[in-house]
């Protein structure tokens, strides 16, 4: 009786092993597979392990001058929200936590709400400010992260 | 006969409250940059689902009269079809999520070594962390219909551009962005269980897997519940997933949304359908926190 239980013991305990060796699998191979094809020195997809390797693809990447542009872009843009919403998400954190006043659970309610709401349904009617988007979202985090 | 002597816990000095003008001073810019790039939007978006569209133009015009035209279109067959698509991959998803995390969570707290553990917490987060379209095109071509699983799949007699495979690579670019999520939140969860539960009821006999079932797992159950709704939506309100891994043949809400705004430039059916998004999510979000509350009111 007590061997036969812990015989299902240690093969369920087996299972559970593999299936998490699988899990972790899973969430790693793409990320690997991604790393070793920017470094195949084809010019096709094809199939694993590339028969040599080059750096010709980060090559062509350093050539382009858009992605120079776009990484400038999203740089400044970072760059700005981050220090807009560090300043500003600050200040409110501090008065949230320290202050003592009515309707402060409802403040609280209101700065976090833009953690909620879908990035499209905030992106879409202000596409024509994307800065906006970006420190709404990110406020909410850091008066969060305040805390 | 001794004294007895009674220790009473120190109280932790309690900041002393900030006066309420300077709290005012404090939150005014947060506020108010709230309500330019939040609550504006959001308003205009609901003023532009409720303006009749002329077909051609883009948008609605400025005197446009008032309809609830677009908010019936939610209720035809074909939106509807977007909208099963949505939940039915996203719970799955969700669930298959929270199958794999829990175990995971569970050996990450208990039997890891801090070692292991570090290094498994790190991948995580990393993971969540890392730009969702990077981890999109990854899966694209680790299992893609050009990806270097093709010959497996052919071999295995699955065609890689059916739409049942399809279908299975958005769940499973969903699980992906959704497990680290599910692990994370369940760790805390795993945590506070009192782990000499499960070995009493082993010393008492019970095999590994129905002390777990009968302890660990109604122990954790409030927080499975959360997990699983942080998921959903999660899931739901996904964007880059369905578009890139679906190629046009999986819709979601969301890419009902964007075509309609890029596309078709119907802003006012759009944003009808943002709307209805905000209230699903909003909606699911509340039964997290009414889960929350329970269990708050049960401890």
């Amino acid at each position: 009786m007590m061997a036969t239980k812990r015989l299902g013991d240690r093969i369920l305990g087996g299972a559970m092993v593999a299936m998490l060796a699988l899990v972790l699998a899973f969430l790693v191979t793409p990320l690997l597979v991604t790393c070793l094809l920017a470094f195949d020195s084809r010019s096709f997809l094809g199939p694993l392990p590339p028969p040599a390797l080059s750096l010709r693809w980060f090559e062509k990447l350093a050539a382009l001058d858009y992605v120079a542009t776009g990484l400038a872009t999203s740089l400044k843009i970072a760059v700005l929200a981050t220090v807009i919403d560090v300043l500003v998400g600050t200040a409110a954190a501090v008065a949230l936590d320290r202050g003592d006043f009515r309707g402060r659970g409802l403040l609280m309610a209101a700065f976090l709400s833009p953690l909620i709401v879908p990035a499209v349904v905030i992106g879409s009617p202000c596409c024509c400010s994307c800065r906006g988007s970006a420190s709404s979202t990110a406020s909410p985090a850091c008066s969060a992260a305040m805390w | 006969m001794s004294a007895v002597t009674i220790v009473r816990p120190q109280q932790p000095a309690l900041p002393t409250p900030a006066p309420a003008r300077m709290s005012l001073m404090l939150l005014a810019p947060g506020l108010l940059l709230l309500f330019g790039v939040f609550a504006l939007p959001l308003l205009g978006l609901a003023l532009e689902s409720l303006k009749q569209y002329v077909p051609g133009r883009v948008g609605s015009a400025i005197d446009a009269p008032l309809t609830l035209e677009n908010y019936r279109e939610l209720a035809t067959p074909s939106f509807a079809g977007v909208l099963y698509e949505t939940f039915k991959l996203s719970a799955a998803a969700s669930l298959a999520g929270l199958l794999a995390a829990f175990p995971l969570a569970h050996c990450i707290v208990r039997r890891f070594s801090p070692r292991q553990r570090a290094a498994c917490i790190g991948l995580l987060v990393m993971l969540v962390l890392l730009s969702m379209l990077v981890r999109t095109y990854a899966l694209e071509l680790a299992f893609g219909s050009v990806g270097i699983a093709r010959p497996l799949l052919l071999a295995l007699g699955i065609s890689p551009t059916s739409r049942g495979y399809i279908e299975v690579l958005v769940g499973a670019g969903l699980l992906h962005a959704v497990m680290p999520i599910c692990t994370l939140t369940l760790l805390g969860t795993i945590q506070n269980i009192d782990p000499r539960l499960c070995d009493a009821a082993q010393s008492l006999g019970a095999p590994a897997w129905k002390a777990h079932l009968g302890i660990t797992v109604p122990l954790a159950l409030p927080g499975l519940v959360s997990a699983f709704l942080i998921a959903m939506t999660f899931a739901i309100s996904a964007f880059v997933i369905p578009m890139v891994l679906g190629k046009g043949r999986v819709l979601f809400l969301s890419n009902t949304i964007y075509t309609r705004f890029s596309d078709v430039a119907n802003y006012p059916s759009g944003a009808a359908v943002s709307i209805a998004m905000l209230v699903i999510s909003l909606l699911v979000l509340s039964l997290a926190s009414l889960t929350h509350r329970r269990k708050g009111a049960r401890s």
